[in-house]
């Protein structure tokens, strides 16, 4: 009975730190990898809280106990519910449910379960009755993905992969918004204690430098309040139930956000006609599919040119928007369709295809998609752009762009891509100055002032003398406003009979890391593999700073007012490289 | 250069850097019984640095906006308090700090590192650390560290953990911050494979009455800006022709350089000559880090001046008024104009990136 006061004096304690007089010596500190005084929302703690939390915390507990220690996503539908019972059967899925050493369990939990995608279904199974069931393993860190066919009640394939997270489930990002706004020191720095509407990016991952959300090692999101020109960003830790840090930025001045009364109305159409089903554009001697994801942006496939296929396929896998170097906080984030995800920035109108034209000339064509947060251009919201550029000579580019606005003016821009070379006797090398080197493995390489390039600006090529294309990557010349990619671009070695990257993409890597580990490293490290005479995917990763300077916007946008309305203006950031037939 | 010359102001660094450290390799003291232990108000300092219990809400640190992979700066054009309120200027690098005289972008009194961070700890408009805002408390909580508790006693005659002895200890870290192991500096030292010939030529360049970029930036620190020869705010606080707003002879206002505080027509954009060292490192550029790369500070130098035709702030900096006489243009080819950056690339020190000296204890 004793230990019953315990949480109500904690109670009372977190109350009255909120409330004391500013100079007392409570420490509101909340860094926990320096071992200092923290505030920690214990179990019991949270329990006298919010008993829906409590109840979510007994659940996990006593799913520990269980035979197969997961924690079941609650579903209603009768179909999902059957997906998750036939994918926790599996022995695939239970593979890493215990540790191997000791034999206890680990914290499992099913994060989601849906009809799985058109693209991710293989041939000989009926669309509607494949599902998807994403497991995350909360100690290992690592996702497992399970295809399930509900007319065979059997599990069709199982991909696990280290160092990602699934989608932040509704009630994983009710949690976190329930500890944020009841958190002391955001009470403190708001001046009170915010709404749980307020928040933004609730279920946006995140990251945080001396803690465990670093490098993303625990699952922890960043719900964001704003507050005049600056944002606060709550990080939460979903793994240990707790609030590790708050940071400030700052994102400027600018109106409110214009309307966009029809945004909900298009979905339905973008849902049945992009995002349920796969179309096709033929023209310019060009021919491939297209479908827009769940979370990896607008994918194209199957792409020929002269009826010889080209590549595979191509995505854009995520958008990792760092607002401090020192501190590694932002946001992994993702583009998709809108009501497949929570988290995704969405599909706002149909993919686009536009003519290309150079001096009057018709060069080419466009395929255009665009994705963007509900209040853009309002501080965190986000407004991203795909451009898949096909020219008539046969060159071809993938390229991405923000439109700001974001959560900060220090905020660097990381869009992940993956394309997929269809020759599986490809090689890949580099222009050292003088010529050309082979990658004998997988690999990686950054671009920077120093980079040598041909005379035309080439620094890779995927191929050889006679065959492939030769890369160019964003050097301000694109005639788009790009100023420059600074790419890490990655070599790895493709595999039909492991998934690294092929299916849907969950979050790949962490938001933050300013040095080449953004995700694409984890298919190379640690045992590097040789990348002569085989498959090739090519992952490029830009990195633009935006801008908020009068004169210098970049990856910006704002709502001024003109003529008595507010217009949007916006600052585009373009990048993404140029592939160009070694022999045309 | 007076390679000699040279090589007793090394010897002389050298001293100076090792001569007062009985550490072990991760810079631990090892063992003093002294009042006043410079080793251990060194580590102290050390340890602060990197502690965010040094601000108002405890989330930074001086290492916030001079971190060590950054070669003490923070990558961005100009960082945030601790509140989110920007800061005026671009965060300049600590290496080699203690080699400098003036210590300040636009403020020439600012001579001591002493005074120069008082302005990151107290400051209220914007408050970057504010360590004053919860003085009492910040103190309190290195008190009850047992850590700092001793490590205050050991450091300072009267073992008090209290605002000057932070300062000091603070002051006594930041010295030590040296770096002169750059591949130019190998190369000047008579081991001629470090330099590229690229950044042969470039360093040539570099030296070349065509360009004349020593008369602003000679080595071996790079910048006029010493301390041992004391020189006058005149040469350091120069317009090198970064704005004309306008074609007004202004720079962005509020941001005018010594004018703000002078209030002289003459004075308005003038800035402290930064050291080069590490500037592959320390992007973005100039006092506002409105360069985002060495290549566009090369260019703006070539042409004589920076012209910005959208904006706010457009205007030809060539023809500021008051722009620098030493500011006048060169003709540089694309490969000289490469090999400049060659040689640039070549006066950074990467063991500064994870020297155990320079780089966040563990709690010991």
């Amino acid at each position: 009975m004793k230990l019953s006061f315990l949480p109500l004096l904690f109670f009372a304690g977190l109350l009255s730190a909120g409330c004391s007089n500013p100079d007392s010596s409570t420490s509101t500190i909340v860094d926990e990898k320096d071992a200092r005084e923290s505030i920690l929302v214990t179990d019991t703690a949270l329990a006298n809280l919010s008993p829906a939390l409590a109840a979510y915390l007994q659940k996990s507990n006593a799913a520990l106990n269980l035979p197969v220690p997961v924690l079941p996503l609650a579903v209603t539908d009768s179909n999902q519910a059957m997906a998750q019972s036939i994918a926790l059967a599996d022995p695939r899925l239970k593979e890493n449910l215990f540790d191997k050493a000791s034999g206890k369990p680990f914290r499992n939990e099913v994060f989601n379960v849906y009809n799985a995608r058109p693209q991710e279904i293989p041939k000989g199974f009926v669309e509607s009755k494949v599902y998807r069931v994403e497991l995350y393993n909360y100690a290992l860190n690592l996702t497992s993905i399970a295809l399930v066919d509900l007319a065979g009640k059997s599990v069709i394939g199982v991909n696990t992969v280290p160092g990602t997270q699934p989608e932040i489930p509704a009630h994983l990002k009710a949690l976190a918004l329930q500890i944020a706004v009841r958190s002391p020191e955001v009470i403190k720095a708001l001046g009170y204690q915010p709404n749980e509407t307020e928040a933004l990016m609730a279920n946006t991952k995140t990251a945080l430098n001396a803690t465990k959300c670093e490098r993303s090692l625990h699952l922890c999101v960043a719900p964001t309040f704003i507050k005049g020109d600056k944002a606060l960003w709550v990080i939460v830790d979903l793994t240990d139930h707790k609030l590790v840090g708050i940071r400030w930025t700052s994102v400027g001045t600018t109106g409110p956000a214009p309307r966009i009364s029809e945004r909900k109305l298009q979905f339905e159409k973008i849902m049945e006609c992009n995002c349920k089903t796969v179309q096709s554009v033929s023209r310019n001697g060009w021919k491939m599919n297209y479908v827009i994801t769940s979370s990896d942006g607008l994918r194209i496939s199957e792409v020929y040119y002269k009826e010889k296929l080209v590549i595979n396929n191509a995505k854009l896998v995520d958008w990792h928007v760092s607002y401090s170097g020192t501190d590694g906080f932002g946001y992994s984030d993702a583009a998709g369709c809108p009501e497949f995800s929570q988290a995704a920035v969405v599909a706002v109108t149909e993919p686009k295809i536009k003519t290309l034209e150079d001096g009057g000339k018709q060069v080419g064509f466009v395929l255009e998609q665009t994705f963007s947060s509900e209040q853009w251009p309002r501080p965190c919201n986000y407004n991203y752009i795909q451009r898949y550029e096909f020219y008539n000579d046969g060159s071809f580019r993938v390229a991405c762009g923000s439109l700001g606005r974001g959560c900060g003016n220090n905020g660097t821009y990381r869009p992940v891509t993956r394309i997929l070379f269809a020759n599986n006797q490809n090689q890949f090398a580099e222009w050292n100055g003088s010529g050309w080197t082979n990658w004998e493995q997988e690999k990686w390489q950054s671009q920077h002032e120093q980079t040598a390039y041909t005379r035309e600006g080439y620094q890779y090529r995927v191929g050889d003398e006679q065959n492939g294309f030769y890369l160019a990557p964003g050097n301000g010349k694109f005639n788009d406003g790009g100023r420059g990619d600074n790419a890490f671009v990655y070599a790895s070695r493709f595999h039909a009979d492991k998934d690294e990257g092929e299916s849907d993409l969950v979050t790949i890597g962490p938001c933050c890391n300013t040095d080449y580990r953004q995700g694409p490293e984890k298919f190379i490290e640690p045992n590097p593999e040789p990348l002569r005479q085989t498959q090739i995917v090519v992952w490029y990763v830009a990195q633009l700073k935006n801008n908020d300077r009068a004169g210098s916007e970049y990856c910006w946008a704002e709502s001024v007012l003109e003529k008595g309305v507010y217009k949007t203006k916006a600052y585009p950031c373009m990048s993404g490289p140029l592939f160009v037939p070694v022999k045309k | 250069m007076n390679k000699y010359r040279y090589l007793f102001f090394t010897a002389f660094l050298s001293f100076f850097i090792f001569c007062c450290q009985t550490n072990d390799k991760t810079g631990t003291p090892v063992s003093s019984n002294q009042k006043n232990d410079t080793a251990t108000i060194i580590f102290l300092g050390r340890k602060l640095f990197y502690d965010t219990r040094l601000s108002a809400n405890q989330t930074r640190s001086c290492a916030t906006c001079h971190n060590p992979r950054f070669a003490f700066t923070d990558g961005y054009r100009t960082n945030t308090g601790a509140y989110g309120d920007p800061v005026l200027h671009n965060t300049p690098s600590l290496v080699n700090v203690s080699f400098l005289h003036y210590l300040d972008w636009a403020k020439p009194p600012v001579t001591s590192l002493a005074l120069q961070l008082k302005r990151p700890l107290y400051n209220a408009h914007p408050v970057e650390l504010g360590l004053n805002v919860y003085l009492r408390r910040n103190i309190a909580q290195l008190e009850n560290d047992t850590n700092y508790f001793s490590l205050f006693k050991r450091a300072f005659a009267d073992g008090l953990v209290n605002e000057v002895n932070i300062e000091a200890a603070l002051v006594a870290f930041v010295t030590t911050l040296n770096s002169f192991n750059s591949p130019y500096d190998r190369f000047v030292n008579g081991d001629k494979k470090y330099l590229s010939p690229a950044a042969i030529e470039g360093l040539a360049l570099f030296s070349s009455e065509r360009t004349g970029c020593t008369g602003c930036h000679p080595p071996p620190l790079f910048t006029l800006n010493v301390k041992n020869t004391i020189p006058p705010a005149g040469d350091i606080f120069i317009n090198t022709a970064l704005y004309n707003v306008l074609n007004k002879g202004d720079y962005p206002k509020g941001d005018q350089g010594i004018f703000e505080s002078t209030g002289n027509a003459g004075d308005k954009g003038k800035f402290k000559i930064p050291s080069l060292r590490n500037a592959a490192l320390t992007a973005p550029y100039f006092h506002d880090g409105s360069a985002a790369t060495l290549r566009e500070v090369i260019d703006a130098y070539a042409r004589g001046g920076r012209n910005i035709t959208t904006g706010p702030w457009q205007g030809d900096g060539k023809n500021n008024p008051y722009k620098d006489k030493r500011i006048r243009g060169f003709p540089a080819s694309e490969k000289e104009k490469r090999s400049l950056l060659a040689f640039l690339y070549s006066l950074t020190d990467s063991s500064v990136l994870a020297n155990p000296l320079f780089t966040a204890p563990s709690n010991n």
